[in-house]
């Protein structure tokens, strides 16, 4: 329950790209939407997006934190502090620049990290964004290496993440169909809030592209059962297809993080309080089950409960992963109503640039909070190399 | 005078229109296709034609057009009926429909207006001659055109047969023949104007006679493709499986034509079978195999009432043979005769064996025998040489021996007397031969007879050098069992690998080595060397067969009982060290000879250039190869890792890749992905040897086979000019955690199964690759006693030495900050390639291959064992530390060489020894010369 007499940090805008289909070399297929742009221009006329929407002064901001992995070639050299100086960003250069790396978690991290430093500096105002270009930069990078110590006593700590999926759906007894069904689901989901024209407020145009391409209304769970598992061949018994994972992609997103008190000062709009982070670490070879003791921890902070979330943000990593997140739930007695979860589709629809989506899933969840009038709202997601962190935010103009 | 052609339209994009804008395309000239809308799809055929080549499977011969997808780039499309105005400025357009001939001389009245004023014109026609086709056109259109008869597939086969008629503007004629030879890479025949031009007329003949007589003889089809195959040089599919091959309409179409064409008194009347059979098959859907809607052809798959394929235990699908008599189709059933190149040379000579009168020589005699009373009879009404019709033979029907040659090998003087001892009359072009044959070696030339009996040096197109004639009129330079040296003149010479299936042996490496000692030492006679061979394949890599015999006397329990089998065993890792060390020495040698070496792979249909083959080639200073080389490293295959410098020079490929990203893994992770993935990385032609990085891109590829050694000459002589070795390579590699990232990609694909065509791996695989990510990374430490030796640079070397003693310690982790030079890497594959040497599992593998033709597969054992524990079963090998310098090899080093090769010669001899008394004569020299080589050995290994 929000205490009134605090001061929150406070969500003031959102933004994001489209999500597009990335190009993987080698693979043969269309080269993605926005493989040619850079992740620095995907990023830039996001921050100008939020800066416009909260109306403040682009002084007033302290600094731009930008989630990403793999921080090498295109996204290296501190990208956050290379967007700030980008000709285009509004922001002057006396604002600095962060780069983060949490893997999946970045950019939510990167609002975490905003948040309570709104709170220890007076007046601070916080860029939290998040990018990938996983056309520019493979899964990887370019220079994998791997401390031989940690390889061999846990080799799991780097364990290819379809491989931690299927690991789910052995332990909890979740069959290809299952997992196909959830896939369709989040297609249908996104598609229809396409149409209605529910990402307009989020998605600004990049290169002409205003939505997410890798959405395909027509998918069916009969088509999706023709295609070969990636990580465990079927005869082995894997399930897990590239349709019932999350897509690789390109796009960035961002918010604005301030107090509360200042964004009132200021005329600020207030799009969502932040009322508690929970964040854990698991075993690496079930990392997808993060969120479970991430969400636990922050119910326990907030002293909220799974009931009191009118919408959850579930980032789908894979269709394995979320049911099985959802199955420990209910397991833990934490009842969630699946309705409830994921409600304009999620990343199996529209994609997963890794250190955009963290951004995305608070942002996106903010937004549906006011257009919904819903109070309060979950945004998590599972971590690769075993964490989960999870988001509670309160919609202040919530109006019974 | 020949003009140039830069631009070319093809009109049809059927099976040979396609074929031909492949091929044109392949060699980098700028193509219009054109044909009309498919009715079913709506779309262009020939788009449809050009994205039916773009998918093909490398190996789907008739379909794979393009050397590489990208290829297509040089197509333009457009419709028949629509785009005519697109063929405006092409310099040569050829017609390559199927239609009535009405149609055909209205598309020539229509492209003669558009096109340019010298453009060339011409059709694919199979037998048509030129007046039927030119009839009615105007005298310029007749000037300028020629018939260009290609064959399928247009890419793969070397002929093209070139006609022209009196009519013909002979500056036209030159123009195709030339470019046809240099661009498109094909034996161009200038064949006379008579039906069914030189290949068809005699082949199709041929197919003829044979079926006649194995309906006569009530002889299975079976029984005629084994006798009639590889026994004779004909192709090994014999003649029905190659005419399902070919597709049956085609034949259909050829042999009606010559019956309604040819004259009434030509024999092929006489031994015409009819329409009936083929046309009833056409019609009942036996299309032969080409045709996807096809139900088979003289064979076909068996299938049960609801149309499922009906399969053996293996799951083999089985196999249906048509009874030519009746038409229905029976179980196939191997012959008797199967592999009967083989069972032929028990007769001692294709004399006794048509003598013998038994049941293979019943048949063949007659059908031979007419072949080449046809052949006589016709060779001067249908060509202008006799060599002519040999050449269109081999390169038009793949037999591996024209008619002449043929008529040599069975001997003209016996071929004549049992011609008239049958009563028959003996062919005037015959009888001109008795005396030396078609062919012979005379003044210093391989000569050919002509048609006035007279003798000529065997005609070689423009531009072509033979390394047939260079033998015949020299001797070698250098000789040993496997190889040898040849001075091809210039100041270059040509070093010849001549081992079965020109396997890489101590030999070899021999020669090698006392070749670059003889043209070092000779710097103002010789220049420059080109490695090249006339062979079917250029190498098919290490002799696994000497190996394994090894392997075998150290298992045998007899030799065992003797103390034999211990002593070989004992020996053995030490000649396989020797071995190793070898060719990393000798092909250094190549690398850093003060001389251009210019590797030269024939590039010929199918021809191999594997393993050690494949690592000459990576040691060559530069290549020029053929069109068509098979290039790869498929040692991983077989439980091995390359180990005569190839993972060290593929990284090194990988390293200086132009544009290779930066950092010291994405090198090391694209030569690892390339050599644990042999299906993957083995180039399926030459342009795609390019992509894959076997061949520099600045290296030559020449189109046609029959150039790469002139080719290979002039890029040597070019070299020459201001020639100095590339520096030795250093490398900048990750070390332990760079191997670290690659046992973690290891792991995922160990997760998804062990069937590599699903991009899985097995338990043995684990071992393979962490020994390829050993060398590739570097290794994990560098010791005290090795940093003098394997650092590039002595600073750095003394400064690791001063760190070692700060810590107290006697070894220093690797990482790129440490540039190594070629010796390390080569001794950490010499390391590594004893550590799978000594794995039993790589034994099974080796023998399985030998045996089988494929390494052996094994399954994953229950319970799985983990990755790291398959890594931790291994014990690395750290052998003696040795240098190589880039130089050849001398002293101690050249003497044990000399007998590794002395005794390679002594076991190929004891190995084609025949007879008992003969391999008991060979016997003690082959033990003794094993003796002598085993005991200069390094005994500690």
């Amino acid at each position: 329950m929000s205490d009134q007499t605090k001061d929150y940090a406070v969500i003031t805008g959102y933004a994001r790209s489209p999500f597009a289909k990335a190009a993987i070399p080698g693979s043969g297929k269309a080269p993605g939407r926005l493989a040619d742009v850079d992740p620095v221009d995907l990023l830039v006329p996001l921050i100008n997006a939020v800066l416009d929407r909260s109306g403040l002064s682009p002084d007033k901001v302290t600094k731009l934190l930008t989630g990403c992995v793999h921080q090498e070639a295109d996204q290296g050299l501190n990208i956050a502090r290379i967007a700030v100086m980008h000709p285009d960003c509004k922001l002057p250069e006396t604002v600095t620049g962060t780069s983060l790396d949490m893997f999946c978690a970045s950019s939510l991290d990167a609002i975490n990290m905003g948040a309570a430093l709104s709170l220890f500096n007076k007046d601070s105002v916080y860029i939290c964004s998040g990018v990938q270009s996983m056309s520019s930069v493979p899964m990887g990078g370019f220079n994998p290496h791997l401390n031989a110590q940690v390889h061999e006593g846990n080799a799991a700590a780097f364990m290819d993440m379809p491989a931690t999926a299927e690991n789910l759906a052995v332990k909890y007894k979740i069959g290809r169909t299952e997992q196909d069904e959830f896939s369709v689901r989040s297609h249908q989901r996104h598609a229809k809030a396409a149409e209605s024209g529910r990402f307009k407020d989020e998605i600004v145009p990049i290169n002409g592209l205003d939505h997410d391409d890798g959405v395909r209304a027509d998918s069916s769970v009969e088509g999706l059962s023709k295609l070969r598992p990636v990580a465990k061949d079927a005869s082995e018994g894997g399930t897990v297809t590239a349709a019932s994972a999350s897509q690789i992609t390109d796009g960035a997103s961002a918010v604005m993080v301030t107090s509360e008190s200042f964004a009132k000062a200021n005329n600020m709009p207030v799009m969502a309080r932040i009322i508690a982070v929970g964040e854990s670490g698991c075993a690496p070879e079930i990392m997808g089950i993060g969120p479970v003791e991430a969400s636990k921890r922050a119910f326990e902070q907030s002293g909220l409960s799974m009931k009191d979330m009118d919408i959850i943000e579930l980032n789908e990593a894979f269709a394995a992963q979320s049911l099985a997140v959802i199955q420990e739930w209910k397991a833990q007695g934490m009842e969630p109503d699946v309705e409830k979860i994921n409600v304009n589709g999620g990343a199996i629809a529209m994609g997963h640039p890794l250190g955009a989506t963290g951004a995305r899933l608070a942002g996106t969840l903010a937004l549906e909070l006011q257009k919904a009038n819903k109070r309060y709202g979950m945004a998590t997601l599972c971590v690769g190399g075993g964490q989960g962190m999870a988001m509670i935010l309160e919609n202040p103009n919530f109006d019974i | 005078m020949t003009k140039e052609i830069k631009r070319v339209g093809v009109i049809g994009a059927g099976t040979m229109g396609a074929g031909i804008a492949g091929q044109l395309a392949n060699s980098g000239v700028e193509v219009v296709l054109l044909d009309l809308k498919n009715k079913d799809t709506g779309r262009n055929r020939a788009d449809e034609a050009i994205e039916r080549m773009q998918q093909a499977k490398p190996t789907d011969a008739f379909n794979a057009g393009l050397m590489v997808p990208e290829n297509a780039k040089n197509i333009t499309t457009g419709l028949s009926n629509e785009d005519l105005d697109m063929l405006a400025d092409c310099d040569w357009i050829i017609e390559t429909i199927l239609a009535p001939q009405e149609v055909r001389a209205g598309i020539y009245k229509n492209i003669e207006k558009i096109a340019k004023p010298d453009a060339i014109f011409s059709s694919n026609t199979s037998t048509m001659q030129i007046e039927s086709l030119t009839g009615g056109q105007s005298d310029d259109f007749k000037r300028r055109f020629v018939n260009t008869h290609f064959f399928n597939p247009v890419r793969f086969m070397h002929l093209l047969e070139v006609i022209s008629n009196d009519d013909t503007d002979p500056e036209i004629v030159d123009t195709v023949i030339k470019f046809g030879s240099e661009k498109l890479g094909k034996k161009t025949v200038h064949c006379k104007d008579a039906r069914g031009f030189i290949a068809n007329r005699i082949g199709i003949f041929a197919m003829e006679r044979a079926r006649v007589q194995a309906v006569d003889m009530e002889m299975p089809i079976e029984d005629v493709d084994a006798i009639m195959g590889m026994a004779f040089g004909f192709p090994k599919l014999g003649l029905f499986k190659l005419a399902d091959e070919v597709g049956l309409p085609v034949i259909e179409h050829v042999r009606t034509d010559l019956h309604a064409n040819l004259p009434k008194d030509d024999e092929f009347q006489k031994i015409f079978s009819g329409t009936e059979e083929l046309e009833g098959m056409l019609k009942a859907g036996y299309l032969g195999n080409r045709d996807p809607n096809s139900k088979g052809g003289y064979y076909r798959k068996k299938t049960d009432d609801q149309g499922n394929l009906v399969k053996d235990d293996n799951g083999k699908p089985l196999k249906e043979t048509r009874d030519l008599e009746t038409g229905e189709y029976r179980d196939f059933q191997e012959s008797p005769y199967f592999k009967f190149e083989k069972k032929i040379k028990k007769y001692g000579g294709f004399d006794k064996f048509f003598d013998s009168e038994d049941k293979p020589s019943n048949f063949a005699w007659p059908v031979i025998r007419d072949i080449m009373i046809y052949t006589l009879d016709h060779a001067e009404e249908l060509a202008y040489d006799l060599q002519d019709v040999d050449d269109a033979m081999r390169a038009g029907f793949n037999w591996e021996f024209g008619p002449f040659e043929l008529l040599d090998q069975f001997g003209v003087e016996w071929f004549a007397n049992t011609l008239k001892k049958e009563g028959r009359d003996v062919p005037p072009l015959l009888t001109k031969a008795l005396q030396d044959g078609f062919y012979r070696k005379a003044d210093g030339q391989n000569q050919v007879m002509n048609f006035d009996s007279s003798y000529s040096a065997i005609k070689r197109a423009e531009g072509v050098l033979s390394l047939d004639d260079i033998k015949a009129a020299s001797q070698p330079l250098i000789t040993h069992k496997s190889a040898s040296l040849w001075d091809i003149g210039d100041g270059v010479v040509a070093l010849e690998f001549h081992s079965t299936k020109n396997a890489i042996d101590p030999s070899i490496f021999w020669v090698i080595n006392e070749s670059i000692k003889l043209v070092d030492d000779n710097p103002d006679k010789y220049k420059g060397m080109v490695i090249y061979n006339d062979e079917k394949s250029f190498s098919f890599g290490a002799n696994l067969k000497l190996v394994e015999v090894f392997m075998n006397a150290t298992e045998n329990s007899l030799l065992r009982a003797i103390g034999i089998g211990q002593y070989v065993g004992k020996k053995l890792p030490g000649l396989v060290e020797e071995l190793v060390f070898e060719g990393q020495a000798v092909y250094n040698a190549l690398k850093q000879a003060p001389f251009p070496v210019v590797g030269a792979p024939k590039g010929t249909p199918q021809n191999y250039a594997f393993g050690g083959g494949c690592e000459v080639l990576l040691h060559c200073d530069a290549i020029q190869a053929g069109p068509e080389q098979v290039i790869g490293l498929p040692e991983t295959g077989l439980g091995l890792v390359p180990a005569w410098g190839g993972s060290a020079r593929y990284l090194q490929r990988a390293l200086e890749k132009p544009g290779q990203m930066k950092g010291p893994m994405p090198a090391v992770i694209e030569a690892g992905m390339a050599l644990a993935n042999p299906m993957m990385s083995i180039a399926s032609s030459s342009q795609d040897a390019k992509k894959k990085l076997w061949i520099s891109k600045d290296d030559g590829i020449s189109m046609n086979p029959d150039r790469v050694l002139a080719d290979a000459k002039a890029k040597a002589l070019e070299m020459a000019k201001d020639y100095a070795p590339r520096p030795l390579p250093s490398f900048n590699l990750p070390g332990l955690t760079g191997k670290g990232a690659i046992r973690m990609n290891v792991d995922k694909l160990y997760t998804k199964g062990g069937d590599p065509s699903k991009g899985g791996i097995n338990h043995i695989d684990v071992k393979v690759i962490d020994a390829l990510a050993d060398i590739l990374t570097g290794g994990e430490v560098i010791t005290r006693d090795d940093v003098d030796l394997h650092v590039s640079d002595p600073i750095v070397a003394d400064k690791l030495k001063l760190i070692m003693d700060e810590r107290g310690e006697d070894e220093i982790g690797v990482h790129p900050g440490i540039a190594l030079n070629i010796s390390r890497i080569l001794q950490l594959e010499r390391d590594r390639f004893l550590d799978r040497f000594r794995d039993k599992a790589t034994w099974r593998r080796v023998k399985h291959t030998l045996s089988k033709g494929a390494p052996l597969r094994e399954k994953r054992p229950e319970p799985a064992p983990t990755p790291q524990e398959m890594r931790d079963s291994v014990t690395p090998h750290s052998l003696p530390r040795r240098q190589v310098s880039g130089s050849p090899l001398t002293g101690d080093d050249a003497i044990r060489l000399k007998a590794m090769a002395d005794m390679t010669r002594e076991f190929y001899n004891l190995n084609n020894a025949r007879g008992a008394g003969a391999q008991m004569k060979q016997m003690p020299k082959t033990l003794g010369a094993i003796r002598s080589a085993l005991k200069l050995f390094d005994p500690n290994i």
